[in-house]
């Protein structure tokens, strides 16, 4: 008898956490108290956080150094030929670039380059296995918001989802929960690109099968419809084209332009979507 | 549960968090890796019994959701308070001898929490974690955990005992 007691009060402790879990996320999901929380919670640890970082950081670059040692050296190869190239480009680029910005001040668009930022240093990986997320040594104490843009010197890194007062947390293209609208340099055909699950690369959505596209054409963000990002970052370039006979969309893959895999510096632009 | 005990576990969750969020977060192979909150779920239910197991296991849980991005608060309380009592349920009924007993426990819980943590997902709408992917994370994950289980295991021990000596994972 007292054996069966035993059993059934675990039954009914186990029972109630499960419905108290349960509460919690249809709350969280419908309500914006689990954001307040979490901020509270990650002012709470940041300081630790700052110093346990500082003494850890040699282990991770040695760990990740360790990983990626294979790589490292067709990359290197890889980088120098891109530098090459990128150094021809350079001034056509710059004289393209000076004539972009009077055209732009003339229609009274906004320019990255105008756009207010912050530096900031790339401090963690993501928390759980199934978010493509970094972790930022700057937060709301540097003027950062939730659902700033984030780049780096090569394109589009992402955008904040999470903030505390010392750090941010920045949600990756990668991430199959991020959508960008973006539009082709080439063409001014607009797309939406997506992440896929545990995969490096994007897939370009919401194009027609038979537009005009070809491999290696720059995305960059359309700034659409009050768009999240500004206009004109560029996102990556046209990988892989898979044109099927009877397909309504196009199925097409993005090379990100930025390594997500190797981030240490970003910027994070201090843009408001115009319809926040 | 003394103040002590209390006071000591809570350390252990607060270190936890702290390390998961810092060194853990960046030592990570095909996007698996050591699960801290979920190993010390595993060990308080393996020394303390499914009770103590599950609610531990919630309350951990609650804390490290406080910290994830993509899901709601709430999913890692209910696979970590289902897995501290599964695991403490099973605990009662195995033998504690074997110096594999400890790392084999802990693979097998995270394995079950994660299992758990990927269903609840999937029903709230989170297609991306059903992939192939998943997998390589699971059996990573596992085996990371397994790997780290004997500190931890040693550590909770610690944490609930009263300054007895207990020993956990092999005779000796």
């Amino acid at each position: 008898m007292v054996a069966y007691r035993s059993t059934n009060r675990r039954r009914s402790i186990l029972i109630l956490l499960i419905l108290t879990a349960i509460t919690l996320i249809t709350l969280d999901s419908r309500t914006s108290g689990g954001g307040t929380a979490r901020r509270l919670a990650r002012d709470a640890v940041s300081p630790l956080q700052g110093g346990i970082g500082s003494v850890t950081s040699p282990v991770s670059d040695w760990f990740s150094g360790i990983t990626s040692a294979g790589s490292l050296k067709s990359e290197n190869r890889r980088l120098r030929k891109q530098l090459d190239d990128a150094q021809g480009q350079l001034d056509s680029a710059q004289t393209a670039g000076q004539e972009n910005e009077r055209l732009k001040k003339l229609l009274d668009l906004p320019s990255v380059a105008q756009i207010p930022s912050v530096a900031a240093r790339v401090v963690g990986g993501p928390v759980g296995n199934f978010e493509w997320t970094v972790q930022l040594d700057r937060g709301a104490n540097s003027g950062l918001e939730v659902g700033m843009p984030v780049v780096a010197g090569e394109g589009l890194v992402g955008r904040v989802v999470a903030i505390s007062s010392e750090r941010s947390t920045v949600l990756l293209l990668t991430d199959p929960a991020s959508g960008v609208g973006v539009r082709l340099d080439r063409t001014g055909l607009t797309g939406i690109a997506e992440g896929r699950t545990g995969r490096s690369d994007l897939k370009l959505a919401f194009v027609n099968a038979t537009a005009d596209v070809q491999n290696g054409d720059l995305v960059v963000t359309s700034g659409l419809q009050n768009g999240r990002y500004p206009a004109g970052i560029p996102v990556g370039k046209i990988d892989k084209l898979n044109k099927r006979a009877g397909a309504l969309d196009l199925d097409a893959q993005i090379a990100p332009a930025v390594d997500f895999a190797h981030l240490e510096f970003v910027k994070v632009l201090k843009y408001k979507a115009p319809s926040q | 549960m003394t103040p002590v005990r209390l006071a000591r576990l809570s350390l252990l969750v607060v270190v936890a968090v702290v390390l998961q969020t810092t060194i853990f977060s960046e030592l990570r192979i095909w996007g698996g890796g050591l699960l801290l909150g979920l190993l010390l779920t595993i060990a308080v239910a393996f020394v303390c019994g499914s009770d103590v197991g599950a609610i531990f296991g919630f309350v951990c849980g609650v804390i490290f959701d406080l910290f994830l991005t993509g899901t709601p608060l709430g999913l890692s309380a209910l696979s970590y308070s289902l897995v501290g009592y599964a695991m403490g349920f099973f605990e009662g009924s195995m033998l504690r001898s074997g110096p594999l007993v400890t790392p084999i426990f802990a693979a097998g819980g995270t394995v079950f929490g994660l299992l758990v943590f990927i269903t609840g997902a999937a029903i709230l709408g989170d297609g991306a974690v059903l992939s192939i992917r998943t997998v390589g994370v699971v059996v990573i994950s596992a085996t990371a955990n397994a790997l780290v289980a004997p500190l931890v295991f040693a550590a909770v021990t610690w944490a609930t005992s009263d300054g007895e000596r207990v020993r956990v994972g092999w005779k000796g």
